[in-house]
């Protein structure tokens, strides 16, 4: 969303919730969704006309929030490592009113795959801010757009199919 | 027929955001950082040279009060972040006496959670320290007074993951190229350590 102009509180209270569900979508895990992304906003006010003045702040804010939810991952398995303990990679529930299926298929992506595809499809970002919000070229958003879709089809089908019909489930293998 | 796309789109609208705090904490935090910031990158720095992965720990900030590192601490309830509590809150600070008993409102549209309000109560502040005026409105290490404007840590022979944690505790956003193991070793990293650059600029780092 274009802030140039607005205030950061405006911009903050019309971005936010898309910014943590698709968060949240990628990392599965809300409690590291909402810290990660409440992090990403405060560093953008610390320097809010720079980012106001960005093509898309939005994007800027998705980009630190996915950094930092990585950095709070490697961090977790650092202290799980020290102190031998199994962390889970990703809270295995989906929330209520999503479907299981679609939730498993999307945790089970490839981590690159995941973010493309729920920051084209979930966040709604165009293309280009997908590839900026992620440090990559177009190219290789597009690339990882394309076999994350793929590998969706196979898990999910092509398509919903009708209530009756059962769905057949690939195995989730490449 | 409902395709992919379609489905995924439907999990935007079925996915119920989880509550954020208002728009008033959410600045305070970065006032709060800058604050933290002023008193705390040397031993970050050191501390991430470690890599040492424990629970917060306290560290003696130039004023002498004593600053929990949020990042340190175990950060998998999620709430390690909202916990840091300046000893001398505001205790130096005539034009934002109140932080810490204010509610955040929120003139947004509200989560349907409904926690507009930090969840976790900050336990206050524990008595005024010997507060130097304005330290809220001061410059974090940066050069000239300008807060965007940071000096580029050397993080040149650390890990990729020490290297990359480093240059994001003061507000860099990084890029590996060659080997992004997190055990890989920097080799290469620009712009150059020791030169200036702005907050929220791509710092690239080659692992090798």
């Amino acid at each position: 969303m274009e802030a140039e102009g607005i205030d950061f509180s405006t911009w903050y209270a019309s971005e936010r919730d898309g910014v943590v569900r698709s968060l949240l979508v990628i990392g599965g895990d809300p409690d590291g969704a909402r810290d990660a992304v409440a992090e990403a906003f405060s560093r953008a006010y610390e320097r809010w006309p720079r980012v106001a003045a960005m093509g898309s702040p939005t994007g800027w804010v998705y980009r630190v929030a996915l950094n930092e939810i990585r950095r709070r991952e490697r961090r977790r398995r650092i202290e799980a490592r020290l102190l031998q303990r199994r962390t889970e990679p990703r809270s295995a529930a989906p929330p209520p009113d999503v479907d299981p299926e679609l939730w498993g298929a999307v945790a089970a992506l490839p981590r690159r795959e995941r973010e493309v595809v729920v920051l084209r499809y979930v966040a709604d970002l165009r293309e280009r801010e997908v590839a900026a919000a992620l440090g990559i070229s177009e190219g290789a958003a597009s690339a990882a757009l394309v076999a994350a879709r793929r590998r969706l089809a196979r898990t999910l089908g092509p398509a919903t199919p009708p209530p009756t019909t059962p769905v057949t489930r690939e195995a989730a293998a490449p | 027929m409902t395709t992919i796309e379609d489905r995924l789109r439907d999990l935007a609208r079925a996915v119920t955001p989880p509550p954020l705090p208002g728009a008033n904490a959410v600045m305070l935090r970065a006032r709060q950082r800058r604050r933290r910031r002023r008193g705390g990158i040397t031993a970050l720095l050191v501390v991430a040279g470690t890599g040492a992965g424990v629970a917060s720990r306290g560290l003696r900030s130039d004023d002498g009060d004593t600053v929990r590192i949020a990042p340190l601490s175990p950060a998998d309830d999620g709430s390690g972040g909202w916990e840091e509590v300046p000893s001398g809150g505001g205790s130096g600070d005539p034009g934002d006496p109140g932080a810490w008993e204010e509610v955040p409102s929120d003139g947004g549209s509200g989560s349907p959670g409904g926690s507009e309000v930090w969840d976790e109560a900050p336990s206050g502040p524990t008595g005024p320290a010997d507060g130097s005026p304005g330290q809220w409105d001061e410059a974090p290490a940066t050069t000239g007074g300008d807060v965007d404007t940071v000096v580029v840590p050397d993080v040149m022979g650390l890990t990729v993951a020490e290297g990359r944690y480093a240059l994001e505790e003061v507000g860099f956003l990084v890029q590996v190229d060659g080997n992004d193991d997190d055990s890989a070793r920097v080799v290469g990293q620009d712009p150059a350590p020791g030169t200036t650059a702005t907050v929220g600029a791509v710092v690239s780092l080659r692992g090798a």
